[in-house]
């Protein structure tokens, strides 16, 4: 019965809110699929895909509507994102598979959309990156900007993956946060590390991407999709968690190529923004983005893992239970017992 | 004019344009609703004159009259229907010249006040609830209670003095300690013009323009920075249309008879002055509405529906014509708008969650009582559940399980003090027991106790015959 329509306030349905994430993660997947050619985009297509249909089989198996739900646009979104951490030219089975954990294991196990605990596509991925480190570590050395066919990308795809053809080697390179891993096993002196990684204004190619996932984050705090509180909580804490370690302790990355490298940006502004498996109060959200930060930190100073996005959520998601009843203590009123 | 205290959450709406009050013609019928407790002092047949009392009310009822003049046609449930007769004579009242306190309440009483912001409560009643000490604080509630509604703004702007005549009433009735107007900073031109008329004792303060600011609680703490609501700081609020009522009744003699009423259609928002009792027909036809719409008194946010069949009464405060929106609820997606536009900065996530299954504990743990029901975390929440409605659904079923717990306890308490009184009983009854079996073991058999009863009764009748005169005189005593 609204006769009129209040001003200044979020999206106003579940579907618009997923319709404009995957707006906003636009200029992301134009310097995703530019940077990493056709192998990206035949990722995108099947985690899309492959999403869909397994959503339409969980929705089936738990008797629900499948079309109301399906139109919710959350699979979609849990697609993209898996879609965006992923190297091109995999093996096809792998999104596949990725989106397959993602929804039917993270998010209709625990009851759907809204019951979740943690992040869908984080929990997809990292399953993935657990089971085939190497494939998941084989990015482009050069930016392929589409200079690789789409047949031969269709090739590759479903038959082995880059990593099955004989010339892989001189194709793939190492990412500025791999570099530095393997430079940090080594021993290797710091400052070399920082002029073989460091870019314009963050990590070399990487930094672009994280721009565009910047801007994209931008529009949705604008839009009021997303608040403040977790990116820039988030980012705060990488970057005095940097700071600190890099005053107090050794050299590790430097604060630009922490926050324009790897999946920072998407990590601070899509990923972590979930909000069913974020906290629920601005205050527990704050706590909860700061912990993020932290874990992510930690993880590229000193984890295996060269980015540690996905653990970071996870583990995150893991103590978002706990920050939602300290935070019903918190705000519970003091004559109430 | 003074700033306010800072609003948590709240929704902000363009203010609509609106022209002059107008007004309806004469109905040919109205329809009074009276309460069901009430007792017409009419019969069928009668004739009455505008401003006559219809019923007599209850104590804690307010009382009804006739808002035109005419023949009552019929008294049916609770409604009194009168027939105009066109003449539209009025039922003369003496006025009373420069009245006192106790009498500006008798007078609101006589002429049916109350509240017209929308609980219609009885003026007289609330006036009696802060009796035993003075008020701190008169709020008057010049702020809008819905973003649908204009009424008291389309008032304010054309009938400042009266309404402020009104204020000093009310103030002069409550002898309160002091007397704040609160209203919406956008009303500028209302502000404008109260400001020219209010006495320097009387204080303006201009609050955010963004929904709940006119809840009177809301306001209050608004205007005072003081929370836990009005009757917790002995204080007492008064609509601004409110008080052009008891203008009206106090200076003009006039019964409380007809109200300003917002009327909103898909293109139009209009104010009307009506006659208490008009057939929301009527309107339907001077609008050109359909007479099946859809329509919902009350304001947009926390408004009921009605038919054209209803007549207006002094809740109508207004009538928008507007088809209902209904969105599918789905799954909350724990998004936490609900709890950045919530005035009384609850979780409403969290009392979703707990309010489903009903766990009281939690539900009081987290505030629960303290929801004014503003409907905000409804028209944000992007997946459209109903959350007003669930927590006034658990509100409620809190309430009776509070007066069910009270019930079990005095029956309880009853339950005990049975059970103590029996216990002594037989208690008594036992010792009497114990006694009679210790003398029967004491005994040593049977033919021994026949003999010591033989014995006795002997002994009992041999004393009766030697002591006649004394039982005559125990007799006496006794
Ligand atoms: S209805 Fe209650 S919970 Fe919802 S916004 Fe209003 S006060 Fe808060
Ligand atoms: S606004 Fe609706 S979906 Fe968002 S947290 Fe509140 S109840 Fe859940």
């Amino acid at each position: 019965m609204t006769a009129f329509e209040p001003k200044a306030i979020g999206p106003k349905s579940v579907t618009s809110t997923m319709q404009m994430v995957l707006l906003a993660l636009l200029p992301g997947c134009l310097v995703f699929t530019y940077q990493n050619g056709w192998g990206s985009v035949i990722n995108l297509v099947l985690a899309v895909l492959s999403a869909i249909a397994f959503e339409a089989l969980a929705l089936k198996l738990r008797k629900r509507s499948v079309i109301s739900a399906l139109s919710d646009y959350s699979a979609i979104v849990t697609a993209v994102l898996i879609a965006l951490c992923l190297p091109p030219l995999l093996p096809w089975w792998i999104p596949v598979l990725a989106c397959g954990f993602a929804i039917l294991l993270a998010k209709h196990a625990f009851g759907g959309i809204g019951y979740n605990l943690f992040n869908p596509a984080m929990v997809g991925y990292a399953i993935i990156l657990i089971s085939f480190p190497t494939e998941l570590s084989l990015w482009l050395a050069q930016p392929d900007g589409f200079s690789t066919s789409l047949n031969d990308s269709i090739g590759t795809v479903f038959n082995g993956g880059l990593a099955a053809l004989p010339q892989w080697d001189a194709l793939t390179g190492a990412t500025a946060l791999d570099q530095y891993r393997d430079l940090r096993l080594q021993g290797t002196d710091t400052d070399l590390i920082t002029t073989q990684t460091q870019g314009l204004f963050g990590a070399r190619q990487s930094e672009w991407i994280n721009l565009a996932y910047l801007l994209g984050g931008a529009w949705l705090l604008r839009m009021r999709v997303i608040n403040w509180h977790i990116p820039i909580s988030l980012l705060a804490t990488l970057a005095i968690c940097t700071l600190l370690h890099n005053a107090l302790l050794s050299n590790t990355l430097s604060v630009s190529i922490n926050l324009f490298g790897g999946a920072t940006m998407l990590c601070a502004f899509f990923i972590s923004t979930d909000p069913v498996s974020a906290a629920t109060s601005n205050r527990g959200r704050i706590i909860y983005a700061c912990l993020t930060g932290f874990l992510v930190y930690l993880i590229r100073s000193y984890g295996a893992f060269p980015d540690g996005v996905a653990f970071a959520v996870l583990l995150s998601n893991c103590a978002t239970p706990a920050l939602d009843r300290f935070d019903s203590w918190l705000s519970r009123s003091p004559n109430e017992t | 004019m003074t700033g306010a205290y800072k609003l948590h959450g709240g929704l902000a709406f363009e203010p609509a344009l609106f022209g002059a009050i107008e007004t309806l013609p004469l109905p040919e019928h109205i329809g009074i609703q009276i309460d069901r407790h009430a007792t017409p002092a009419i019969t069928v047949g009668d004739h009455v004159l505008k401003g006559q009392v219809l019923c007599e009310g209850e104590p804690d009822q307010a009382l009804h009259h006739a808002s035109v003049s005419g023949e009552v046609t019929g008294i049916s449930q609770g409604v009194i229907s009168i027939k105009s007769d066109g003449q539209d004579n009025d039922f003369i009242s003496p006025r009373v010249n420069a009245p006192s306190a106790l009498q500006i309440n008798a007078l609101c009483k006589q002429y049916g006040l109350v509240g017209l912001g929308g609980a219609a409560f009885p003026v007289n009643k609330k006036l009696d609830s802060i009796q035993h000490h003075t008020p701190d604080t008169l709020l008057i509630n010049a702020a809008e209670c819905d973003p649908a509604i204009y009424c008291d703004e389309a008032l304010m702007q054309e009938r400042t003095e009266d309404i402020v005549k009104g204020i000093e009433l009310a103030l002069a009735a409550s002898s309160a300690r002091q007397c704040i107007v609160g209203i919406e900073e956008n009303k500028t031109e209302a502000i404008a013009k109260l400001l020219k008329h209010l006495p320097a004792e009387i204080k303006l303060v201009s609050v955010p323009a963004l929904y709940p600011s006119g809840a009177e609680n809301t306001l209050f703490s608004l205007c005072t920075g003081q929370t836990g609501g009005l009757r917790k700081h002995h204080s007492l609020c008064f609509n601004i249309a409110t008080c052009y009522a008891i203008y009206k009744a106090v200076i003009l003699a006039e019964p409380l008879i007809s109200r300003v009423v917002t009327v909103i259609t898909e293109s139009t928002v209009r104010n009307f002055e009506l006659r208490i009792g008009t057939p929301i027909t009527d309107l339907c036809n001077h609008l050109s509405q359909p007479l099946h719409s859809a329509i919902t008194c009350g304001g947009q946010m926390m408004g009921w529906p009605v038919t054209s069949e209803q007549y207006i009464d002094k809740r109508t405060n207004s009538l928008i014509f507007h088809p209902p929106r209904a969105d599918k609820a789905v799954a909350c997606i724990r998004c936490g708008a609900c709890a950045d536009v919530c005035p009384e900065k609850l979780l409403p996530q969290q009392l979703l969650w707990h309010a489903k299954p009903h766990n009281r504990q939690a539900l009081l743990s987290l505030d629960l009582h303290n929801c004014i029901e503003c409907a905000c975390c409804d028209v944000v929440c992007p997946s459209h559940i109903p959350l007003t409605e669930y927590f006034i659904h658990a509100k409620k079923k809190i309430r009776s399980d509070n007066t069910e717990q009270k019930k079990a306890e005095l029956a309880k308490i009853r339950y005990e003090a049975r059970l103590a009184r029996l216990q002594n009983q037989s208690k008594r009854e036992r010792k009497k027991l114990d006694a009679k079996s210790a003398d029967l073991s004491n005994s040593k058999n049977k033919d021994q106790l026949k003999k010591d009863l033989i014995a006795k009764a002997l002994q009992k009748s041999k004393s009766k015959k030697q002591q006649p005169p004394e039982k005559n005189t125990d007799g006496d005593r006794s």
